[in-house]
């Protein structure tokens, strides 16, 4: 039997059974990812932050610190910095948040009241929208339902998203610190794992994509934070409540592209109508918003992100409705950042394919004869 | 007090990058550049284990990036007859020249026993080099001087090879 294989006829078949075998782990390997995709989201949360931190850390070795000593100083000033952050700010943010969940039921009868006639009357005008969304069910709140948190109710679906964000305050940092502390062995490690002849090429990509894509990461984080402390700095000189929660909001959703400011601005709107500001409120809040928009695009992009990576509008929108459907708000927010990085590599990849493989001897036409 | 700090800096220190920082400053291309900037380097060197009998790059293929050997031998052969042109160990360097550019290798790096190999690709070193004018001059000024030694030793070269054949 194995004689037959052995000459001729079975070595096609063993080459094309190790030609699928990496596919098939690769597949495999996709498979489990998806299976345990809710289990991602601190990884590839925490993997985010730790590579945000690592040129921290690099700065450190300059001095030929150990690298876990230089990550525990880090997460040490990093914890210190929260904890002043929030005995600075934190009787204000607390009791703003305690305000906003004291009037949560009166403020979510006030939307489900706007919402229901918005609702049934472009229900009325336009009844092919009855096919999106859903038709208020009897003695249940429509926002809730719109929400998608129609089951449960009351304090219980305040506290189960709230669970869920305790749990990843905690499990976020705990894997940074160990992707941010291992990540040399890692890289070793990953390394050792490549062909010698692929060597030089991969990582010399790897190099160039790191370089744009984490300029461009650390950009946006820095963008976020500044957007964060003007918006909250904005609301409140104009009087909107709560500017210090509806500031951290903003400066999170705006690391969503086109999405994140109009979510801004939506629920700052929404706070602004509920509190019995009307549209005066809403005015107000709108001057901010494009003020801020403008301050954004024309000042903090500039000198943050810069314009090292620019994505086409459509491109960013098609790949955070994907990243929507695929992983949730999480996947809103890595969308971008992981379509810029796929979209350089390829960049470089085509580059490098039209330069071609370099010919000396045209390059050094221009060299003299003789050097003494 | 000092005494105490000095202990305390040999515990906190990182020996291996320490080590590094050693090897990188003995090499021709750093000569002269602050430790500092150099233990920012050696956090950006790549490491990679080879086998003997395992090419680190071919003649003619384009070069990216700078290679240290940390443990171990290579060897660089050039030509149809492979013949060796260089014997390197620890903390000898190959590939300079790719930090200035991204023309084919003028030789094969073989391993001829098992070796530890650092790697520094030319965008991360170009990154650090930037950031600083001074560093970048004496980098420079390195470069010039190895290759400027080179020119003069293929000038010699070239000057006994013409005595030794006869004008026609």
């Amino acid at each position: 039997m194995s004689r037959r294989r052995d000459d001729g006829t079975g070595a096609p078949a063993v080459r094309a059974s190790s030609a699928v075998l990496p596919w098939l782990g690769v597949f495999a390997v996709c498979l489990v990812l998806w299976a345990l995709r809710h289990l991602l989201a601190p990884v590839l949360l925490a993997a985010l932050l730790a590579y945000l931190l690592n040129p921290l850390i690099v700065i450190s070795q300059g001095a030929a610190i150990r690298r876990d000593l230089a990550v525990n100083a880090l997460f040490a000033v990093l914890l210190g910095g929260l904890v002043t952050l929030a005995l600075a700010v934190g009787p204000s943010a607390k009791a703003q948040l305690a305000e906003l969940f004291r009037d949560l039921p009166k403020l979510e009868g006030q939307i489900d009241r706007m919402a229901s006639v918005a609702h049934r009357e472009s229900m009325r005008s336009f009844p092919l929208l009855a096919r999106v969304f859903p038709t208020a069910r009897e003695g249940e709140s429509l926002t809730r339902q719109l929400l998608g948190g129609g089951e449960g109710g009351g304090v219980g679906a305040i506290l189960l998203p709230l669970g869920k964000i305790a749990l990843f305050a905690v499990l976020t940092p705990f894997f940074a610190f160990f992707f941010l502390r291992d990540s040399r062995r890692l890289q070793n490690g990953l390394m050792n794992l490549l062909p010698p002849r692929h060597v030089e090429t991969s990582v010399s990509l790897w190099c160039e994509v790191d370089g744009i894509v984490g300029r461009y990461l650390r950009g946006v984080a820095l963008d976020a934070v500044a957007v964060a402390v003007l918006s909250s700095l904005a609301l409140w000189a104009v009087g909107i409540p709560y500017p210090l929660v509806l500031g951290l909001l903003t400066g999170a959703a705006n690391v969503v592209p086109f999405l994140g400011p109009l979510l801004g601005f939506a629920a700052s709107s929404l706070v602004a109508v509920t509190q019995g500001l009307g549209l005066e409120g809403v005015g107000r809040v709108a001057l901010v918003y494009v003020v801020l928009k403008l301050v954004d695009d024309m000042i903090l992009q500039p000198l943050t992100i810069g314009r090292s990576v620019h994505q086409h509008p459509v491109l960013v929108i098609v790949s955070i409705l994907a990243g929507e459907q695929l992983l949730g708000v999480l996947g809103m927010f890595i969308a971008v950042p992981f379509v810029t990085m796929v979209k350089e590599t390829i960049r470089i990849l085509l580059e490098r394919r039209k330069r071609g493989r370099p010919e000396a001897v045209q390059e050094l036409e221009g060299v003299p004869q003789y050097l003494c | 007090m000092k005494a105490g700090f000095a202990r305390w800096f040999s515990w906190a220190k990182d020996q291996e990058l320490s080590r590094r920082v050693e090897i990188l400053s003995q090499s021709p291309v750093f000569v002269g550049l602050p430790s500092a900037f150099l233990g920012r380097l050696s956090a950006k060197l790549f490491e990679k284990s080879y086998e003997a009998g395992d090419e680190v790059f071919h003649e003619g293929e384009p070069g990216r990036g700078l290679f240290v050997v940390w443990e171990g031998e290579v060897h660089l052969v050039a030509g149809d007859d492979a013949a060796v042109l260089a014997t390197l160990g620890p903390g000898s360097s190959f590939g300079e020249l790719a930090l200035l550019d991204e023309m084919p290798r003028s030789a094969t790096a073989r391993v001829v026993a098992r070796s530890r190999l650092l790697i520094l690709y030319r965008s991360d070193f170009e990154a650090l080099v930037e950031a600083d004018r001074a560093l970048t001059l004496i980098v420079m000024r390195n470069l010039l001087r190895m290759l400027s030694a080179y020119v003069r030793r293929t000038n010699l070269q070239l000057a006994e090879l013409r005595a030794a054949v006869p004008a026609p």
